[in-house]
């Protein structure tokens, strides 16, 4: 019985019980459905060992909508336990560890997966290639997060949430004081999805540098391609960073090594120095791939090329490139000297220009355009005032000696939701909406969909322009209750008000999911939102193949070109097409690190040892594997092609699609 | 014969021999700390660059720019990582 | 419309904000430092303000004129690849804007990291500021005084502050005094603050530290040099000395009311060795020197000696 009493949480609660069952409930649910409808069979075949970047990039959609959902819940919480003064819904230890989750959650297991959803999706689309360098490797990426994901979300029914904030600042994760397993959690899986990450980086680079399409130098890619690509390369120079700090602080806890202790010439700041020279490359990271998608969305949805492409890929390897100079505005507070702060004050600064340059490129992108409102286009025009005040307060922040005030208090708070959610999140509704018909074959409902962008905008307004205020007037972050004299009790309602709209709106984007699924016409054609680079010259869906014949690029525009200028797509006749095989391996081998991280978070060190031989073993394997791919015969590329244009002649010539309602 | 010989690997195999043998005559001297360390960092980068140079064939291939543009990029974000840590924990704290 | 929602919304607010009924904390300063800070918060506020209505109104008026219901059926929107002129002005303005800050915060770091602006020539009061979980300790070598939770400063006279930690790192934080600074377990970080006017003010602990973080908090109570004198004597005449085992206990877990002894505790559990240098070293040495003199001058209070 001893050995189990380690599972067990330390801070229980109904609600964690209630979830234990909840758990259960849905796993024999899951698991009696797919035996009774006999899918074990194509779950396993056609998902399980897929490596096809489309089928990849859909698991890792459907894990951040879930991932997102729990973030979603976790963040209903912390509004509702501050939504007034003294209140008793939370005690401390559960607030502490509600928001250290929903911090992670929301970052490594939302926002992450969501950008590689669409690098997956659409880089090689809009490159005209047939998959990503290394589709194998790619599977692995994905089974590495899903590993770590599961990791991480199963901790809070055994043995603890961390609770240490997701910056996890040392000593408080250290085992002095954070005694249970949650900060081993922490470490562990953070670091098994890391290391996804930093393949998938390497993955999507080799992809961009080595598969464009004939005609397609670097300056005549799309837009989003460029983004994913400079995205890529912070992620493999800040990765390894993580990597190695997180291998110190495992050590440290599990190992009583001594990196981050305050004893034994440990440096606790070391700690906070490493997790920001990730840190803020990694929400660079973020941000890239949505400015890509939005510079998609706002030129097809303006009926112009977008202005300043020149200059929008200046500034955007600019930003890579100072994304690095910066990280130490997180932690001004620590006692460096004013030189110090200044230096990093004015490099902190400097990224704001390049990203007012883009801001502005935007705007005179839709200027002397023919501007649709379609839901991707609101979440774009949403974008561009509610970001700008976020990087305007980033600025603000950025002012060193002002900073003494705003640093941890909401007003932080309020700057990086501002960045976060209608820079990234509106981006991947904005995406997600946008390429759904390129995944799916039919359009998700306008009008669901404009209901939810509107809760989503005004929830958004209401949830986080209060903390600006509260912050300034001393509220500072983290805490989980106030008391009455301090005065935040109003402002923090209105917060929570916004955050059960926004609440809403994410029912409603599922809602229209389901919804879509059942009442959407099927055969919209390939081309509904009259798009414009290459990702939309083929079929929706998209075929396995991609293309049934290499397309040749003559601009960023090229599907635009082909169908305005007469510009010759695709040339030459059909050729057998060489895929690669599925394999199970990268399913397998995510189990195995998953069995290795849960070991390795309670110190169990035969199957953790035992694992990673597993693991090593699978490698080995994999390197004397011969697998030559496989060969799509001419008639079967013929047979799948004729089914997609009769398609297209039933449709007849429907006007596209979101012209009508703007 | 000429073509044959591959004297940039020979010559190249030769010059790492002696920077190895650089790097330990630091072990056998009594150079103090300063000096000692500045001749193991240099004899090892540059070790590092014939290696990467001669024996891991950067350069010769069409990607020969994406690879120095990727070290280069690297060094350059290494040196400010680590520049900007001693400013902060050493020179200005 | 939503566009017009958000401005009208954002500008209401902009108004409950520079107006406010009650100012708020950070912007109603009772110091030099906190003053600066307030400034640089104002003058940054208006610039960005600047800059987001630009924004809005460009906005604005590409979704007025250019949106698709407005146009012919048959317009073509041209095809256009930028203007270097246009871009460089786009790049050349955010530099300008960016210029005048950096060179607002550059002067602020130095203030802000120095000795109070108009208190130079005072020689300022040190006090040692230490964080347990979830308490502060407050020592004063030069008056032999040490307390717990509560503050007691002379106003127009300048403070520094030597933060460090006996756990977590925390963040030392009176608002209406200055912005804040980390106090950690393996150094000492300055901070210099003063209070122009005497009342009382909110103090915490900023930095997220564990489960009684949101009450670890203290008052700060600014009054005039005599009452402070005053303060100090009385505490020399009621309050107990502070012994090794007495602080011992005071570290455990948990949370105290206000608190004050005689003695400090730096005598036996002295702040850690390494010393952030400041500008200006020398005299933060010597003040070190002047509060050994002091403590000397005390012992009889003091329970270490
Ligand atoms: C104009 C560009 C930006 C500037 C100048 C800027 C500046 C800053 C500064 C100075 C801080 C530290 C404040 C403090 O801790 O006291 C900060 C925090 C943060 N920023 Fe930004 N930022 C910018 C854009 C962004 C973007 C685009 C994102 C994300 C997509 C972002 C996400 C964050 C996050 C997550 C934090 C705080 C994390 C934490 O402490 O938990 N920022 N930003
Ligand atoms: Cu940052």
């Amino acid at each position: 019985m001893e050995f189990f009493e380690r599972f067990a949480v330390p801070n229980p609660n109904p609600a964690i019980y209630a979830s234990m069952v909840a758990i259960v409930v849905v796993s024999l649910a899951i698991i009696i459905g797919l035996t009774y409808f006999k899918k074990w069979g194509y779950l396993w075949r056609e998902w399980l060992t897929t490596v096809d970047h489309k089928k990849i990039g859909m698991m890792y959609l459907i894990s951040a909508l879930l991932m997102l959902f729990r973030g979603g819940v976790d963040a209903l919480m912390l509004r509702a336990q501050l939504s007034m003064p003294d209140n008793k819904l939370l005690d401390p230890q559960h607030y502490n560890e509600v928001f250290s989750t929903h911090g992670i959650v929301m970052i490594i297991f939302m926002a992450m997966p969501f950008i590689f959803a669409f690098m997956n999706l659409i880089v090689p689309l809009q490159i005209g290639a047939r998959d990503v360098a290394f589709p194998r490797l790619n599977a692995i990426s994905f089974w590495l997060f899903a590993a770590g994901a599961m990791l991480f979300n199963i901790s809070f029914v055994i043995g603890g949430s961390p609770d240490a904030g997701w910056t996890s600042y040392f000593p408080l994760a250290g085992t002095e004081f954070s005694e249970s397993v949650g900060t081993n959690y922490y470490m562990i899986a953070i670091q098994i999805s890391g290391i996804g990450s930093l393949m998938t980086g390497i993955n999507m680079i080799t992809t961009i540098l080595k598969m464009r399409a004939p005609g397609m130098t670097l300056m005549k890619m799309p837009m989003f391609t460029w983004a994913s690509f400079m995205a890529c390369v912070i992620i493999i120079f800040a990765f390894p960073v993580l990597t190695i700090a997180l291998l110190m602080g495992t050590t440290d806890r599990l190992f009583a090594t001594n990196f981050f202790t305050t004893t034994n010439g440990g440096m606790d700041m070391l700690w906070a120095n490493f997790f920001w020279v990730w840190g803020h490359p990694e929400v660079y990271i973020l941000i890239l791939p949505a400015f890509g998608i939005y510079s998609e969305v706002i030129s097809t949805f303006s009926g112009r090329n977008l202005y300043g492409y020149k200059s929008m890929v200046g500034s955007m390897v600019i930003i890579s490139l100072l994304s690095f100079l910066v990280w130490t505005h997180h932690f001004f507070t620590m006692g460096q000297g004013a030189l110090t702060n200044s230096i990093f004050s004015i490099s902190t600064m400097a990224i704001a220009v390049p990203t007012g340059v883009k801001i502005f490129n935007w705007l005179l992108t839709m200027w002397k355009g023919k501007i649709r409102f379609t839901v991707p286009m609101l979440y774009s025009v949403g974008f561009i005032p509610l970001f700008t005040i976020g990087g305007v307060t980033g600025v603000m922040l950025a002012m060193s000696a002002a900073d003494y005030q705003y640093h941890n208090t909401m007003f932080l708070v309020a700057h990086f939701h501002n960045t976060i959610i209608p820079g990234v999140v509106f981006a991947m509704l904005a995406g997600l909406t946008y390429y759904w018909p390129k995944m799916f074959g039919f359009m998700l409902n306008e009008r669901i969909g404009k209901w939810g962008f509107w809760f989503l905008s005004i929830g958004f307004v209401l949830a986080f322009f209060p903390m600006y205020i509260t912050g300034l007037n001393g509220q500072a972050r983290r805490m989980y209750t106030y008391s009455e004299a301090t005065g935040f009790g109003p402002l923090n309602f209105v917060a929570f008000i916004g955050a059960g709209l926004m609440a809403i709106a994410f029912c409603l984007i599922v809602y229209n999911i389901f919804y879509s699924i059942k009442h959407s016409p099927r055969n919209v054609g390939d081309d509904p939102w009259n798009a414009r680079s290459l990702e939309w010259a083929t079929h929706n869906p998209v075929p396995e193949y991609n293309f049934a014949r290499t397309p040749h690029v003559a601009s960023s525009e090229a599907f635009w070109d082909a169908k305005k200028h007469g510009h010759e797509l695709f040339k030459g006749e059909i050729e057998e097409i060489h895929m690669p095989n599925y394999s199970g391996v990268p399913f397998i081998m995510g189990v195995i690190f998953f069995i290795c991280g849960f070991s390795f978070v309670f110190s169990l060190w035969i199957p953790a040892i035992v694992s990673l031989i597993g693991i090593f073993a699978c490698m080995v394997l994999r390197s004397f594997e011969k697998d030559d791919g496989r060969l799509i015969s001419v008639e079967e590329i013929k047979a799948t092609e004729s089914k997609f244009e009769s398609a297209e002649e039933i449709k007849t010539a429907v006007s596209t699609y979101g012209g009508a309602n703007s | 014969m000429k073509e044959l010989f591959p004297v940039k690997q020979v010559g190249g195999y030769l010059f790492s021999l002696v920077l190895t043998i650089v790097a330990l005559i630091v072990y056998f001297m009594d150079f103090s700390f300063p000096v000692a360390m500045t001749i193991l960092l240099v004899t090892a980068f540059v070790q590092a660059a014939v290696q990467l140079v001669l024996f891991m064939h950067a350069g010769e291939t069409e990607d020969g720019t994406a690879i120095y543009t990727n070290v280069l990029y690297g060094i350059i974000i290494a040196m400010v990582t680590i520049i900007g840590s001693l400013l902060i924990f050493v020179w200005d704290m | 419309m939503k566009l017009k929602g958000t401005l009208l919304l954002l500008l209401s607010m902009l108004v409950v904000f520079l107006s406010g009924c009650e100012p708020l904390l950070v912007l109603d300063p009772k110091g030099p430092q906190a003053e600066r800070q307030a400034s640089d918060i104002m003058i940054s506020i208006g610039i960005m303000a600047f800059i987001v209505i630009v924004v809005m109104v460009l906005l604005v008026y590409m979704l007025v004129k250019y949106r698709a219901s407005r146009l012919p059926d048959d317009y073509e929107p041209p095809h256009i690849e930028g203007n270097p002129i246009l871009e460089g002005i786009l790049i050349g303005v955010p530099i300008i804007i960016v210029a005048i800050l950096s060179f607002i915060t550059v002067k602020s770091n130095y203030i802000v990291e120095s000795t109070p602006e108009g208190y130079e020539d005072q020689e300022p009061l040190v006090i040692y500021a230490s964080s347990s979980n979830w308490k502060w300790h407050f020592s004063y070598p030069e008056q032999d005084i040490e307390t717990v939770n509560y503050l007691y400063i002379p106003t127009d006279r300048p403070i520094e502050f030597k933060l460090y930690s006996f756990g977590p790192i925390t963040s030392f934080w009176i608002p209406q005094l200055g912005g804040q600074k980390y106090a950690m377990a393996d150094m000492v970080t300055t901070l210099h603050l003063a209070a122009d006017t005497p009342g009382e003010y909110m103090g915490r602990n900023a930095n997220f530290s564990g489960k009684g973080f949101a009450e670890n908090t203290f008052t700060v109570t600014a009054m005039t040099q005599t009452k402070f004198d005053e303060w100090v004597d009385e505490v020399h005449e009621t309050a107990e000395p502070l012994t090794e085992d007495t602080f011992e206990q005071l570290l455990e877990p948990g949370h105290l009311g206000r608190m004050t002894f005689t003695g400090t505790h730096l005598g036996f559990s002295p702040a850690p060795e390494h010393e952030h240098s400041d500008d200006e070293m020398d005299s933060g040495e010597e003040h070190k020197m002047h509060a050994e003199k002091e403590r000397e001058m005390h012992t009889e209070h003091a329970a270490h000696e």
